[in-house]
This record gives C-alpha cells, structure tokens and sequence, in this order.
C-alpha cells in the first residue's frame, strides 16, 4: 500500500497538539529574557538572537547535575524494589490459590485509588520515626508506595495470560518455585515488565509532592522540586531556567520511550486482557 | 544570607543551616514538621502561607530576645506586636514585612497628564484612557494572595471592612461595600482585560515587565526585574503609595515575615542567637531589598528611608509604614481574619460581581462565608453589623 500525504492530515491536529507544548518549552528556554517579556514582534520564533544564558545559569548558578543526579539515583531503586515485588505479588496473586487471594488483590487495587495527598501528613510521622526526613532514602522508601499497588494489579493480569501448562512442564522437568519465576516467567513477561518500568520510571520522575515535603536541603532535591524551589523567588520566576530544567529533566524519559516505545505498547496491551 | 551564616559560624561557632523552600510550599511543610514534631529548629513564617497564629502552640516564647532587639533598636512597630504577639508573650520575631504599592508607568501616567497615582476616582479615568491605548491595568481576581491584598485595600480605602474593631461584628453589608463593588466592576470592565482572572502572583510582574501594563499593586519585585531584564522599561516603572478612595485614605494591605523556634528544636538556644543575628544584620540588605521588605524596628526602619529617598523610582514609598495595615483590619490580626485572607473571600466577592452577580446577593454570599469562618473560630458569639 502507497502512503500518500493524504494518509498524514489526520495526524496533523494530533502533532500540533502533543509537539506544541515542547516546542515552547525549546523556545522559551533559548530567548533572551527581554524577548520573553516582549509582547512585539511574532511570539512563536526569536524576536533578538537565541542564547545559552539560561543553561549557562542552570549548571553555574544551581546544583543542576546534583538533582538530576538524584533523580536518577531514587529513580533506579524505585525501580527495582517495585519490580521486585510487583513481580513476585503479581505472581503469587494469579497462580497460588491461598485463602483471601482475590481479596487482597482488590485491596491492593483500592489502596492505588488513595491520593497521595491524602497520606503526606501520616507518612510524615513515619518518615520521622524511622529518622530518614531529609534523606533520598524517605523517597526510595514512599514511592513504591505509590507505584507497587497498579504495577502488581497489571503484572497480575499479565500473568494470567501465560498458560499454566508452562509452569506445571518447568516444575515436572525440576524447576523450583523461583527458578520457575526467574527462567520462565520473566523472560515471557519482559513486555509487561518493562511497561511496569517504565510506568514506575515516570512516576518517579515527575512526583513533587513528597520531595516538598520531606527533602528541605536544596543538595538533596530532584529537578522538578528543585526547580521550583530554587528558580522561583516570591513572585518572581526565572522562566527562561524553568524551561532549561523542564528540557533537561525530561530528556532521559523521552529517551528512553524513543526506544522502549514498542514494548510499552506490547506490555500495556498484552497485560490489558485476560 | 550564605554570607552572614558564614560570618554568623565564624563569630559564634554555631553552623547554620539553612534551605529554600516556596513560600507557597511553607503551609504543608510546616504542617509535616507540626505533625512529625521534626524537621528545621527555626521556621519562617510568612502570613498568608504559614501564618504564626496558626502555628503558635507548637512554637517556644521568644519574648526574650524580641525583647533585646526592641531595646537596642528603638522598639518595635505596631505592626511586629500584631504578626508576633500572643497575649503578652512573643511566638515569633518579625524581621520584614512588604508593601502593595502602585506600580504604574511614569511615562503613560504623564502623556495623560498624571505625575502619580492620586485617587480611585481619577485612576479609573486614567486608566480608561490608556486601555484604550493598549496599556491597561491589572488586579489580580483569583485565589492568590496578591489578588486578596489588593482588593482589601481598596476595600478599605473606600470605609468598608469585613469585621469591626472588635474583631467579632462581621460588617461586610454596608453602603461602602456597595460602592466599593460598584467601582470594582467598572475598574474591572473600563481599564482592565480578562487576563486578571487567571493570574497567579506573577501575572501582575509579567504585565509590568512585558510593556503592556500600566498600573498594578505589587512590591517592587517588578521594578527590580525590569532593571534585570528590561532597563530601559524600568526607567519608567514607578512606585508609590496606593490611591485615596472616597474616604481620602489610602491603605496597604502587607504580608509579614518572622522568624519563630518550634518546641522540639535541638538547639533553641543557637537558634535564637542566629535569629538575633539575623536580625540585627537585616539593613546589610537594604541596598537589595529596599522598597520590596521594611524592617519593623524603629531604627531599621529610619535607616531604610534615606536608600528609598535616594532612588526616584521608589521614593513614594517612604510613606509605607504610616498606611499599613493587616488582614482583619480595622479589628485585630485574629486566627479567623487569617482565614478570611487564604479563603480568599474578598477575592472571590468582586469575582461573582465582575462576572455579573447582583452586588446585594454577592454581599450575603460573602457575610455567609465571614460568619463561618468567624464563627468557627469564635464560637457563636459573632455578631453581624446591619
């Protein structure tokens, strides 16, 4: 079949809809901040020459490296720990029949649907008691909070769309329980798995609440937070440094879409029917 | 201030330790610290944000060394007793509070014959003019606290209040509400555009900035961009002192800045020696913040009026500290005026009447709220003023 330019209009509205926004961040993260202001001149292209002075500022002026670097480090941890457990629930929910199964299934479903908001106040006495306010580990230790319930509900219904015949054929050749999980599971389930990463990943990345609330020394922040932060005084904002760190911040997710794009897609469509 | 924490480690030997945090993140980290009983020694307290009588039973007496900074600078305003005092005692030390002055364009004000903001009366005239000419106006209608500040003091200036002296007699029925309500709308329609309806507290500062604006009520933290980004702009952005409304008054509503010490503090002791410090060090910065903070000490507060003399863009605003009042005024800076404030009750009043609500069924809403609000606070005993 012959793709014509044709075929491409539907697209159109789509692009400008999902583009439009980055190419504003781009834009307003490479004007001079007089053109920023300026309402002369055409508002959608540089009315003075672009500049750097906003990157410049953001890994000068800030601890730009140190949040991304943060932000990578609870990133990666958070990760693990929800596939981890995501992987082994989700398991033990779809294949071992114990008393209360479907039970606790809802109920970890349930406790996705409690915004955080709703928990700051609590989790902040938990996070004292356990002495880890101000820490990256009070963030490696609330997220999976947040992203273990809806990963475990899907990895559940992923699982149950491999036949139980693969398992009893591993058990009956000799495979323990966890060997069954790791050599014929998991590599079944990798689309599933890396939807779940990549939920979990996003859900990290962006998460502020909680770093407001529990991270006070600048050092310690994640970019998001940070930028708010330290890039907005009173009222006055720093534009042009916001949309730098928006541009920055946002670049290993877009990254990793770009090539992980397909397996999400496989994952979340495979994991979404029985 | 990572300046005088080096200077203030190196004198005393106490390490400082100090983060930045939104101000309009301080209401849930200051509820976090509250709940966990953990977190920072010393807290700011910002009215509006995190207010200190919302927080005053978690935080120690420090009458002690509020006490020390009156004696050695002259005494205190009145205005530090309302943000800080809790029957005799101290619960915070202030160390700033800020203005709403008119912001205005010296050049447009003066192609229409203006030299300064004068009256509401002539302000709405004024301002007809330039909207015309693409310069219009800009008072924030949402649910920031710029747009609650500014509209109370013009509230004010026209003799409406929204609770009596006695801070118990709800008096926001009355004939000058109605006026004042009357003038917002046509304020609204003849000299602004619909923007105001979606700024947040850096709508009025974008305004300003951009060229487009020609009078807004802000600190001068937009003069202060402008010289950043736009110096030729700023040349010609102004303060002064708020309009008289028919009352010939003319008030400024202020948000204020303390410092208190909550009671599971480490160390209370090197924490209240930084606050003393600190404070006692705050006109260092009066080069950088003059016209944007004022001290509320007397003898701070005169050494900051020769620096705004000194700049003619700012000058006007020497008579700051005789028009300022707080929330609940004419009455006392009470827990329930505190929540008329974050309700943005007076806010959301010109709101409904800007949007086309009758003015008498957008007071009862408004007296209906206050009543709550008050009553809540104050038990049944809350009159309402007819």
């Amino acid at each position: 079949m012959r793709y014509t330019w044709k075929y491409y209009l539907p697209l159109i509205p789509f692009l400008i809809f999902a583009i439009f926004p980055f190419y504003w961040v781009i834009l307003a993260s490479l004007k001079q901040n007089m053109d920023l202001y300026s309402l002369k001149g055409n508002p959608f292209w540089f009315n003075a020459s672009p500049t750097l002075a906003h990157f410049h500022y953001l890994f000068t002026k800030t601890m730009f490296l140190r949040w991304f670097g943060n932000q990578i480090f609870v990133s990666i941890f958070v990760v693990l720990i929800t596939i981890i457990t995501s992987v082994l629930g989700g398991y033990s929910l779809s294949r071992l029949h114990f008393p209360g199964g479907n039970l606790y299934s809802i109920g970890i479903f349930l406790s996705y649907l409690v915004p955080p908001a709703l928990l700051f106040i609590p989790l902040s006495q938990v996070m004292a008691m356990l002495h880890l306010t101000d820490s990256l580990w009070s963030l490696i230790f609330i997220y999976p909070t947040i992203t273990v319930p809806f990963s475990t509900w899907f990895m559940i219904s992923y699982f149950r769309g491999i036949p139980r015949a693969l398992d009893d054929a591993a058990m009956v050749d000799g495979c323990s329980r966890l060997g069954l999980i790791w050599r014929v599971i998991v590599p079944l389930s990798l689309p599933g798995i890396i939807s779940v990463s990549l939920y979990t990943l996003v859900m990290t990345w962006h998460e502020i609440l909680y770093v407001m609330t529990f991270i006070s020394s600048s050092a310690l922040k994640t970019v998001p937070a940070a930028a708010i932060s330290d890039l907005i005084l009173g009222d006055v904002y720093f534009w042009g440094e916001l949309m730098s760190a928006v541009i920055l911040g946002c670049l290993p997710i877009v990254l990793i879409f770009a090539f992980l794009s397909r397996y999400f897609v496989a994952g979340i469509t495979r994991g979404a029917i029985k | 201030m990572k300046g005088l924490a080096a200077r203030f480690e190196n004198e005393k030997g106490i390490k400082v330790t100090f983060d930045f945090i939104s101000q309009e993140e301080m209401g849930r980290r200051s509820a976090s610290e509250v709940v966990s009983r953990a977190g920072h020694d010393v807290v700011q307290l910002i009215s509006s944000y995190n207010p200190m009588i919302m927080y005053e039973p978690h935080l120690i007496d420090v009458t002690d060394i509020a006490t020390e900074l009156g004696k050695r600078n002259g005494g205190w305003l009145p205005i530090a007793r309302d943000f800080c005092g809790v029957g005799s005692k101290w619960k915070a030390v202030a160390y700033s509070y800020i203005d709403m002055s008119s912001c205005y364009r010296k050049d447009l004000f003066e192609a229409k014959g203006f030299s300064k903001p004068t009256t509401w009366d002539e302000m709405l005239k004024l301002g007809r003019e330039l909207k015309k000419d693409g310069h219009p106006f800009g008072i924030p209608i949402s649910h920031f606290s710029d747009s609650e500040g500014n509209w109370t003091l013009i509230l004010w200036s026209f003799g409406g209040s929204y609770v009596a002296k006695d801070g118990r007699t709800i008096t926001i029925r009355s004939p000058e509400t109605v006026e004042f309500l009357k003038f917002a709308k046509r304020l609204y329609e003849e000299t602004m555009t619909s923007e105001v309806l979606g700024w947040d507290n850096a709508g009025n500062n974008r305004f300003m900035v951009s060229g487009k604006g020609s009078f807004v009520l802000n600190a001068p933290s937009i003069y202060r961009s402008a010289l950043k980004d736009n110096p030729e702009l700023a040349k010609n952005i102004y303060h002064d002192v708020q309009p008289t409304g028919p009352t010939a008054k003319r008030y400024n509503f202020t948000l204020a800045y303390s410092y208190g010490i909550w009671k599971w503090a480490a160390k209370i002791d090197a924490a209240k020696q930084w606050i003393l410090y600190h404070v006692d060090h705050f006109p260092e910065a009066f080069n950088e913040v003059a016209g944007y903070d004022y001290p509320p000490l007397k003898k701070q507060a005169d050494a900051l009026m020769p620096i705004l003399s000194k700049n003619p863009n700012l000058t006007g605003l020497q008579k700051i500290p005789e028009i300022t009042q707080t929330s609940g005024f004419p009455g006392p800076l009470t827990p329930a005026a505190v929540e008329v404030e974050t309700s943005y009750v007076i806010s959301d009043l010109v709101g409904r009447v800007v949007a086309g609500d009758k003015i008498e069924d957008s007071i009862a809403q408004a007296e209906k709220q206050l009543l709550q609000i008050y009553q809540k606070h104050f038990g049944k005993g809350i009159k309402v003023a007819k």
